[in-house]
């Protein structure tokens, strides 16, 4: 549930809206509360319920509710349970007063069925008729009067991309009355569905008399004649997701050079201006560095939210899942779980969350525990860092490692659903339907204002974790103060615990600092960036840039026995490493939310880590015996 | 005169090639299945006597394709079982 934070008094009227999946309910909702909930043109985005009061400027007092799409009042799926459970006792208003349906009106003949069962349940209810630019672009007439006859309820037109209607939409909810008990849907025998499948019809045709023979589909059935092509669709499939995942690397750069120069002079600018001073020191090189070594990455990060979203609003999602429905299935996934799987890439709690769109609980189960496996945004900076020390000049080769990265993620995560294949009983609830949207030019304005709020949000929730272990590392490393300046690191509170923890980290290839920064993952994956910024004292080296500066420490670095720390070696180990282990606790929680099961959620901990650790260990000490440094 | 075709039947590929694609058109004559997919399928618009077009299949013999009143769904082989239909 997405709290708005809104007064909750019996006086205010709580109106949901239900709808077919795509149907255009959350860009409804968006407008009529100003809210800014994202719009996916992909069937069965919505998976949680959200509430917000009417947009006060236009001037009434009521509560809407947006619900998960569905195809009837007979939940079939998570996300479908959601929604009843939405309007007929939700855990915040318990029954909604009454239900706005939104249909769309070039798919009136499918979406009047909830209408119809909306009948049965006794709510009041006012038909909102969406996509009507589309009718009007072919010059098709929609005549509500015939549907408002049939069903005793308002009708209004509402157009999603001008906000028309919306005025309508307001007044009539504020009028819906509750005159009958509320009953639940029944469900209906095949003779009811018969005839009531046939009153559609007939109410279809009648509605949109100069429909006949007309098609909305004609470009969007051409461009799919190439992307579900058996060969050039896949082509195309896989071309789009290498250009995706590269361009985070190639794109960005011009960008994260700006970043970190900023920083870098910011950095030297305090130190210079302060010689000697421990607040400016503590500042340039614990604050500046450890935030300028994570946020750099934040160009990144929002090409990478950039590309799904242009990805999730073209309509091109519902033919991904599609495409690549059989080989998921030949793993015990569905075409349904790529969307998830996808998200998982920006972050796996959404991801987790858009699970609840899989009828099948096993379906369900095997998605979520492969979640955590796919290169989530917080990876990135860890990957760009690693990739740029293997590949400094070459951003055509850092491209496509980091592109062979997010492969090595799907195939990591392809093995563990296979495995889980074949320990998790089969059952037959599952089943693929995916219904193909029509393709709609993504609107950029909405795109680029979701990415900003992620990228802010991704920010926000790194921020905390990087400015404490910013405190906490640098603070570790620079106390107690050492007479001797080359041995400060070693008789620090930091180095001192370190020697402790090496023999963990040694079989990895490298030595306590990097266990600093691995074990300071867990708080938040790109601390491990931070940290080895601070560690390995980034800020105090004469390079261009702090990012610059780091990559050039970690060149130097050596361990206590002189031995080089960032080899090849051990740097892929560190790569396989980060592709495995679950070191972010709200996705644990999360695992334990979306499966109700801590059992499972902290199964996965341990061996998500402890494969992680094992494969790493087995990487490095391999490729040395066969004379890899 | 109608003939009855099981979409779903073992000869499911010979019977898309050999009849699909002369006529890739045909009609619901009824539902089979299981009970919660036959509602689900109902539900998302399909019914006896509607005609569906027969789009393609997904590469690697995945979803069937198949399009009616304004709407292409992709369905899998199993769910597809679940629809009986004549070719028109």
């Amino acid at each position: 549930m997405l709290d708005r934070e809104v007064p909750v008094t019996k006086k205010i009227k709580k109106v949901a809206l239900v709808g077919s999946p795509n149907s255009g309910k959350t860009t409804l909702y968006n407008w009529l509360t100003n809210s800014n909930f994202k719009t996916v043109n992909y069937p069965g985005a919505t998976v949680e319920f959200a509430y917000g009061n009417v947009n006060p400027a236009l001037g009434s007092d009521l509560i809407f509710i947006d619900t998960p799409g569905v195809y009837s009042f007979q939940p079939k799926s998570r996300d479908e349970e959601v929604a009843m459970d939405a309007i007929y006792n939700n855990s915040v208003f318990g029954e909604v007063d009454g239900l706005i349906i939104v249909v769309d009106g070039t798919q009136l003949e499918r979406h009047l069925l909830l209408a119809q069962q909306a009948l049965e349940t006794g709510f009041p209810f006012l038909l909102v008729l969406t996509m009507r630019d589309i009718l009007q672009k072919a010059n098709i007439e929609l005549h509500k009067e015939i549907l408002e006859k049939e069903f005793g309820a308002r009708v209004v037109f509402f157009d999603g991309m001008l906000g028309q209607g919306l005025q309508d939409v307001i007044l009539e909810s504020a009028n819906l009355k509750k005159t009958l008990s509320i009953e639940k849907a029944s469900k209906w025998n095949d003779q009811k569905s018969e005839q009531l499948s046939a009153r559609r019809q007939v109410l279809a045709t009648r509605s949109l008399p100069n429909c006949e023979k007309k098609t909305f589909r004609h470009q969007t059935d051409q461009v799919d004649s190439l992307l579900l092509h058996p060969v050039f669709g896949l082509i195309f499939f896989f071309a789009l997701m290498t250009v995706l995942f590269s361009s985070i690397y190639w794109a960005a750069a011009p960008f994260m050079d700006w970043i970190d120069q900023g920083f870098s002079w910011t950095a030297q600018t305090v130190l210079e201006k302060f010689p000697d001073q421990l607040w400016a020191e503590f500042f340039a090189n614990g604050i500046l560095t450890s935030f300028s070594a994570v946020l750099v990455f934040v160009p990144q990060i929002f090409i990478l939210f950039f590309g799904v979203g242009l990805l999730e609003s073209s309509g091109y999602l519902a033919r991904a899942a599609t495409l690549i429905d059989r080989p998921l299935a030949k793993i015990g996934l569905s075409g349904r779980s790529f969307v998830p799987l996808l998200s998982g890439f920006a972050c796996a709690i959404p991801a987790l969350m858009a699970t609840r769109n899989l009828s099948s609980k096993r379906d369900r189960l095997i998605t979520q525990l492969v979640i955590p496996l796919m290169a989530c945004s917080a990876r990135l900076p860890v990957y760009a860092l690693l990739i740029g020390f293997l590949f400094p000049e070459s951003p055509l080769f850092a491209g496509l490692a980091l592109a062979t990265l997010y492969l090595g993620a799907l195939v990591i995560g392809a093995v563990a659903s296979a495995i889980l294949n074949r320990m998790i009983a089969k059952d037959q609830s599952g089943y693929f339907m995916m219904e193909l949207p029509l393709y709609r030019l993504p609107k950029m304005s909405v795109i680029l204002t979701q990415c900003f709020q992620r990228t802010k949000a991704y920010v926000k929730r790194a921020g905390p974790a990087i400015f404490i272990f910013a405190v906490v590392i640098w603070f570790a490393t620079n106390f107690p103060k050492s007479e001797i300046h080359e041995q400060q690191l070693q008789q620090s509170y930091a180095g001192r615990a370190g020697q402790v923890i090496e023999p963990l980290f040694k079989p990895m290839g490298v030595d306590w600092r990097v266990g600093v920064g691995l074990i300071s993952a867990f708080a938040a994956r790109e601390v491990f960036v931070s940290s080895l910024a601070v560690v390995f004292q980034a800020a105090n080296d004469d390079e261009a840039t702090q990012q610059e500066a780091l990559i050039s420490q970690m060149h130097q670095a050596r361990n206590s026995d002189g031995e080089l720390i960032f080899t090849i070696s051990s740097v892929i180990g560190l790569s396989i490493f980060f592709m495995i282990a679950l070191q972010c606790m709200t996705t644990v929680a999360m695992m334990q939310r979306e499966s109700n099961s801590w059992k499972l959620a902290i199964v996965q901990l341990i061996v998500f880590n402890g494969v992680a650790y094992a494969l790493a260990v087995a990487v490095v000490q391999g490729l040395r015996s066969f004379g890899v440094a | 005169m109608a003939r009855v075709i099981v979409i779903c039947m073992s000869n499911l590929n010979q019977w898309a090639e050999h009849t699909l694609n002369k006529t890739k058109e045909c009609v619901i004559d009824s539902f089979a299945g299981p009970l919660h997919l036959q509602e689900r399928l109902r539900e998302m618009g399909l019914s006896t006597g509607l005609v569906i077009k027969i789009k393609g299949r997904a590469p690697w013999k995945g979803p069937w394709l198949i399009e009616y009143s304004e709407t292409v769904l992709a369905i899998r082989e199993q769910e597809a079982q679940c629809l009986i239909v004549k070719s028109l």
